[in-house]
């Protein structure tokens, strides 16, 4: 099967299929007394899954963490819910399946009332245990992606921000996801931990069989059910020459980023947690050029408070010393959803209510955030603000006229926090773009947002896997559009930095190095290659590669010319390949 | 039968890991413990009873203990909401 790679690697295990929860038919019980012995089996079984578990996450992640697994436990053990199902198998003579989800309903019910927030989120427990039960009583394996119990590939129709953050690292070796483009929030989350993913196969779950063996190619975006050994080997070798690479690699953590004739590149980061600010800190990375907030938003049934806000930022920006930290207010809406925000369904997310839109018109939730940046410049003066999506004068002045009153609010509350905050702002429009000079009067640093820029410019969503083609980070256009918001911030004196696709792949940081940008924002796990790579390049040298480039007039030449060039030089490109 | 009053200190409310020990005791116990809230009464030994309950922090709470040794169930009642449940 052919789709999209979106995240490199080779992975070889079994399908994990995450279905859609079926629908369970009613049936009439004879035999009422052995009905609820196999209920009960099903509820002495869950129980010691559950407490299998209970042990790995308390090995993976700590006790403390591990306690949440206690509630499950107990509401197995304790006779409440327990006794209602079987009650009304008894009382309705009906399978223990359906007396099951009956029961499920009306304790979620009862949950979803409650308004203490930390225990309606027990709600999710709730649903975790009955799956795991009916599952049980079905003869499956249990059904949960925190809760796989072997090394698995991911198969699914689309995974929530969620459920793709709290993915087992340790054993998930792959994804597989039917809809969604290389710019798909999985496919980022996927490449920030390194884990090979294709996606844009829509039949993918008719396709593969639960717990079939099958390997993922994210290089060449290709799946091979039940390989043949051929094909293992194969893959083998290529983890063997990826851990050769990886030693390789390591050798770069202490380098500098300096072309060969002296032009210093910046690599900074794309993070949207501690860990992987820790991990570009890990490869010495120079900083954050774009921390996701909107994953903060993403983790509770309410917006996060300031102060756990700022607990969050302070942390990281304490970590960093004084690299700098470039801290995104949220960007929700487009493929982001958050139920309590109700944005509601539009017909065109991507062209809808988001990112600075809504914030302009939900000014609560806007400074509440604002207030939070800004104090956690207080002691950490390395922490810088942006604003997401601008796409005129107006709306990046109104943006600056509430910052400016949160600041105001803060005096008069008293706390301390960074008056003098540099405050920039990405490009991701196609008006931004052109009306970059104007921007770079009133913006302390642009940061080009390409994956949303491509899809603005060329009209084509990046969640849309037919019109993928049109999507390209190597067509010219991009590259002039890049050059002319350089050259505008450049009159005035301001840093422009690349975020995005087009700054990770390897065949274009040249084009960007030849431009004189300086500052590339990629996922940590990128940094070391780019490193390597701008080591060993000629920022002299890449001029002629860019004057050709820009006069090529489709995506396709300028990709070949890029790949057989640097394939062809037995330089240090080759690696990347 | 016994009766008490409790506070509850923890910062999130009887969420799942108090009311996890407080299951813990209360089933383990050779009689009844029931928590008042607004004149309703709610079994300790019970999940769904403690969830919805729906303490929260700082909420005034009355205890009854009936069965055996009254006294000690009541004071190790007291001590597990005065410590928290053991959380900082």
């Amino acid at each position: 099967m052919k789709g999209i790679g979106v995240s490199a690697g080779m992975a070889y295990a079994k399908a994990y299929l995450v279905e859609n929860d079926v629908k369970i038919e009613k049936c009439e019980i004879k035999d009422i007394a052995k009905e609820l012995q196999k209920f009960s089996d099903a509820v002495e079984k869950a129980k010691k899954q559950i407490e299998g578990v209970k042990k790995e996450a308390a090995e993976d992640c700590g006790e403390e963490n591990a306690e949440i697994f206690e509630f499950q436990i107990l509401m197995l053990e304790n006779e409440d819910f327990v006794k209602e199902i079987k009650n009304y198998v008894e009382c309705f003579r009906v399978n223990s399946e359906y007396a099951l989800d009956q029961i499920t309903e009306t304790w979620i019910k009862q949950f979803s009332q409650l308004d203490n927030i930390y225990l309606r989120e027990r709600t999710i427990d709730v649903i975790d245990v009955s799956r795991r039960l009916k599952s049980i009583l079905q003869g499956g394996a249990p059904k949960s992606i925190h809760e796989m119990t072997e090394e698995s590939i991911i198969i699914a129709d689309d995974l929530t921000p969620s459920q793709t953050i709290g993915l087992n690292r340790k054993k998930t070796k792959g994804l597989a996801i039917a809809y969604g483009g290389s710019t798909s929030h999985t496919a980022i989350i996927a490449r920030a931990l390194g884990i090979p993913c294709v996606v844009g196969i829509p039949d993918l779950l008719e396709q593969i069989k639960d717990g079939e063996p099958i390997l993922i190619d994210g290089d060449k975006g290709e799946i091979f059910l039940s390989p043949t050994l051929h094909k293992i080997e194969e893959m083998k070798n290529y983890e063997n020459k990826t851990r050769a690479e990886m030693k390789a690699l390591m050798e770069f953590v202490t380098s500098a980023s300096i072309t060969e004739d002296g032009f210093r590149v910046r690599l900074f980061a794309n993070i949207s947690s501690k860990m992987d600010a820790d991990a570009m800190l890990e490869c010495n990375g120079d900083g954050v050029g774009l921390f996701r907030t909107e994953f903060l938003y993403m983790a509770d049934n309410e917006p996060p408070t300031e102060e756990k806000q700022l607990a969050v930022y302070e942390e990281i920006a304490k970590s960093m010393g004084d690299k700098p930290l470039i801290i995104r207010t949220m960007d929700v809406g487009g493929d982001k959803k958050i139920s309590y925000l109700n944005i509601g369904e539009e017909e065109n997310p991507f062209l809808g209510f988001r990112a600075i839109r809504y914030c302009l018109e939900n000014q609560e939730l806007f400074k509440t955030q604002l207030a939070a940046i800004l104090r956690s410049g207080a002691a950490a003066k390395n922490v810088k603000l942006m604003f997401p999506m601008v796409s005129t004068l107006e709306e990046l002045r109104k943006a600056n006229a509430i910052l400016q009153e949160v600041k105001e609010e803060l005096g008069d509350r008293q706390v301390p926090f960074n008056r003098d905050m540099e405050v920039g702002m990405m490009i991701e429009t196609p008006a931004a773009a052109m009306m970059a000079e104007q921007f770079a009067v009133e913006a302390d640093f642009l940061s080009i947002g390409t994956n949303d820029l491509v899809q603005y410019v060329f009209a084509a969503d990046r969640m849309n896997a037919r019109v993928a083609y049109l999507n390209s980070y190597f067509h010219p256009l991009l590259f002039r559009l890049v050059n002319h918001v350089r050259e505008s911030a450049g009159k005035y004196g301001k840093p422009v930095e690349i975020c995005g696709q087009a700054a990770e792949i390897p065949y274009l940081a040249p084009i960007w190095i030849a431009m004189g940008i300086d500052t590339l924002s990629v996922s940590p796990s990128s940094i070391l290659k780019l490193r390597r790579l701008i080591c060993g390049s000629n920022r002299g040298e890449l001029q002629t590669v860019l004057a050709k480039v820009l006069a090529f007039d489709h995506a396709s030449e300028v990709e070949n010319y890029l790949k057989t060039t640097f394939e062809n030089s037995s330089s240090v490109f080759y690696p990347f390949i | 039968m016994i009766s008490i009053n409790v506070q509850v200190k923890n910062e999130l409310g009887l969420h799942a890991r108090p009311i996890s020990k407080l299951i813990r005791f209360a089933t383990a116990y050779d009689g009844t413990i029931s928590l008042i809230k607004n004149g309703r009464a709610y079994n300790a030994g019970n999940m769904l009873d403690l969830i919805t309950l729906d303490a929260k922090c700082n909420d005034h709470l009355e205890v009854e203990i009936q069965g055996n040794d009254e006294a000690a169930a009541a004071d190790e009642i007291a001590r597990l909401f005065k410590t928290k449940f053991g959380e900082f």
